[in-house]
């Protein structure tokens, strides 16, 4: 037997935090040493989920408290990434990162470079690579059953989590600042589209290309009072051709819980990953979490889709202790995903020039 | 298609409802759609707006119910070997008669079978287009229209499914059928047939036919506009390329 990774979960209000509150206590190589709390109601519902496992109030309270601590995982608001990677960095403790470690370039350059200097392992967390559905789709296009392909369309549509994490409703906490929209637009970068990088990820693993054309639009938001955008469409072209569309929208109401719960969804379904690839010889459609089961129970007796989870954390896991253990580089490391995170800036600016740009 | 019946069903139900032509009536297909010969003059019919599920997604829209559109997604594949500018003019159209308004902007790429893009309407309502004819060949069309609005969403396709449904599925050792009957007055005619032969029928009754040949010239100007984007790789303003 191995001896287990110690890690930490830091400040628990990332909207997968409770993911990882089963992950890091089931896995075998990990042993789940404490905990940081961002404030006091994640805190409390941390300690009364978790019991057993300290919580401090600081990141540096925690880590003083407990210098065998290896590993991190930052589960933060988008705006406090850098520091906690340089608290980690200068600590020697390896990490797994969300799914947007920062949208500021000279900041995520500062990142690689903190990184690279301490010698750590640093993840990011995008956990479609884990997807079994994924997996098949990835091999069916690799098959050439579908011939050369031409077409990617993706769509990542969920519910807003902003009401049980309002950080994503902050423009200066999601996206790092206040960065309007476009001339004339109340509104400021930050919202859905900050929320759904998987698919500009997925599509540069599909394609095993980059990004060459993008062009996004905004819709008017169906939460009027949202200060970031919530409806919006991505479409253009990646250097080797391939056309695509990607739809990374808000477009699925809630109910405004202060915490993710049953009744949650209004619109039956919560969240709709789907992918269609065109080939000249077929077409690939795919459900990514599907099928389900669907029911009409409580709290609200209202139709709902109720999803029969993949866990893709096991996997993600998995490989975050292997390259921890073995020295390597993880396959979505920081150097991979800066391209991602490049095109979903580029969108921005296509929304606010109402042209394509040219990556 | 043999549209020797359908015009026969046609003529049947203009005898029916005492609704009479200028000359000799006939319906044809052509590689570029759907046209209603009427005594010598061609009229390009919209068999599309008599398919029941876009009347009811346009009248629930209409009527406020739903609030204020956001978004219209509009995704169709269909078999290889066909033709994919007629598919782009029947989804165009549907973007501007579902959401009752000109689009504003169009930009488009376009690769082989495919093509994607993003159609701005007058409003700011975005619509997104998915098209393509890559299904294998014979396969029915696969198609998908959500609008998102304040209020909801509203589909022609059920949640959590990813095809079209049928109304009659038919299972034996010999066969895997599937039935979709939606006119008990056109019965026997496939949904395709019944959505030009209602069209036909709605275009002599209403006297729509000079109307219909205006709203293909409009089409056209969009396709221009989509075609000059793709091309061009910029987004183009529909008006500007009228103009053109």
């Amino acid at each position: 037997m191995k001896k287990p990774i110690k890690i930490a979960l830091l400040s628990l209000n990332h909207g997968h935090t409770r993911k990882y509150y089963q992950v890091l206590r089931e896995n075998p190589n990990l042993e789940f040493v404490g905990a940081s709390a961002a404030d006091a109601g994640v805190k409390a519902l941390f300690q009364s989920t978790v019991p057993g496992i300290p919580v401090y109030d600081s990141d540096e309270a925690l880590f003083d408290a407990h210098p065998e601590i290896e590993a991190a995982v930052l589960a933060s608001p988008n705006s406090d990434h850098l520091r906690q990677v340089r608290l980690c960095a200068e600590r020697g403790i390896h990490i797994l990162s969300m799914k947007v470690p920062t949208f500021d370039p000279a900041e995520y350059d500062e990142m690689i470079r903190l990184v690279d200097q301490a010698g750590i392992v640093c993840q990011v967390e995008l956990e479609l690579h884990y997807n079994p559905v994924m997996q098949r789709v990835k091999e069916l296009e690799q098959s050439g059953r579908l011939g050369t392909l031409r077409s990617f369309a993706a769509t990542n549509i969920t519910l807003s989590p902003v009401w049980a994490f309002p950080w994503q409703g902050d423009p200066e906490q999601s996206f790092g600042k206040k960065r309007p929209l476009r001339e004339g637009d109340e509104r400021w970068c930050g919202g859905a589209l900050c929320d759904h990088p998987h698919i500009f990820d997925m599509i540069r693993w599909v394609t095993h290309s980059e990004f060459d054309t993008i062009y996004a639009q905004v819709a008017p938001n169906l939460r009027e009072d949202l200060q970031e955008e919530d409806m919006l469409a991505v479409s253009g072209r990646m250097k080797n051709g391939v056309v695509f569309s990607l739809d990374p929208s808000w477009s699925r109401m809630e109910e405004r819980l202060p915490a993710p719960g049953p009744g949650w969804e209004v619109y039956p379904k919560r969240m709709q990953v789907d992918i269609t690839l065109v080939g000249d010889n077929g077409v690939v459609s795919a459900d990514l979490f599907g099928p389900n089961i669907y029911h009409n129970a409580g709290p609200d007796d209202r139709y709902t889709v109720q999803y029969t989870y993949f866990d893709e954390w096991i996997g993600l896991i998995d490989e975050f202790v292997d390259c921890i253990e073995n020295k390597k580089q993880p396959k979505i490391n920081l150097r991979w995903h800066r391209n991602t995170i490049q095109a979903m800036l580029a969108c921005y600016d296509s929304i606010a020039s109402g042209q394509p740009v040219k990556l | 298609m043999n549209w020797e019946q359908g015009t026969k069903m046609l003529i049947s139900l203009m005898e029916k409802y005492g609704v009479a032509a200028n000359g000799s009536t006939a319906l044809e297909e052509r590689e570029d759609g759907f046209y209603l010969n009427e005594g010598g003059q061609e009229i390009p019919l919209l068999p599309w707006r008599q398919e029941r599920r876009f009347i009811e997604m346009r009248a629930l829209k209409e009527s406020g119910r739903a609030g204020l559109p956001s978004t219209l997604r509009i995704g169709r594949m269909v078999a290889r070997g066909s033709s994919l500018m007629p598919q782009l003019r029947r989804e165009l159209d549907l973007c501007e008669w579902l959401l009752g308004e000109p689009a504003k902007t169009v930009y488009a790429a376009a690769n082989g079978p495919a093509v994607n893009g993003i159609v701005t309407m007058e409003s700011g309502t975005v619509c997104t287009l998915e098209v393509s004819t890559a299904l294998g060949k014979g396969s029915e069309p696969i198609d998908r229209h959500e609008i998102n609005t304040r209020r909801g969403v509203i589909s022609d396709r059920a949640v959590d499914t990813q095809v079209p449904q049928d109304s009659i599925y038919l299972f034996t050792d010999t066969e895997k059928k599937t039935f979709t009957d939606v006119d008990f007055e056109l019965y026997g005619l496939n949904a395709q047939q019944v959505s030009v032969v209602r069209e036909a029928f709605e275009v002599l009754k209403g006297g729509l036919q000079q109307s219909r040949i205006e709203r293909s010239a409009e089409l056209e100007h969009l396709l221009a506009a989509v075609n000059a984007s793709a091309k061009q790789n910029r987004c183009v303003a529909v008006k500007e390329e009228k103009e053109q």
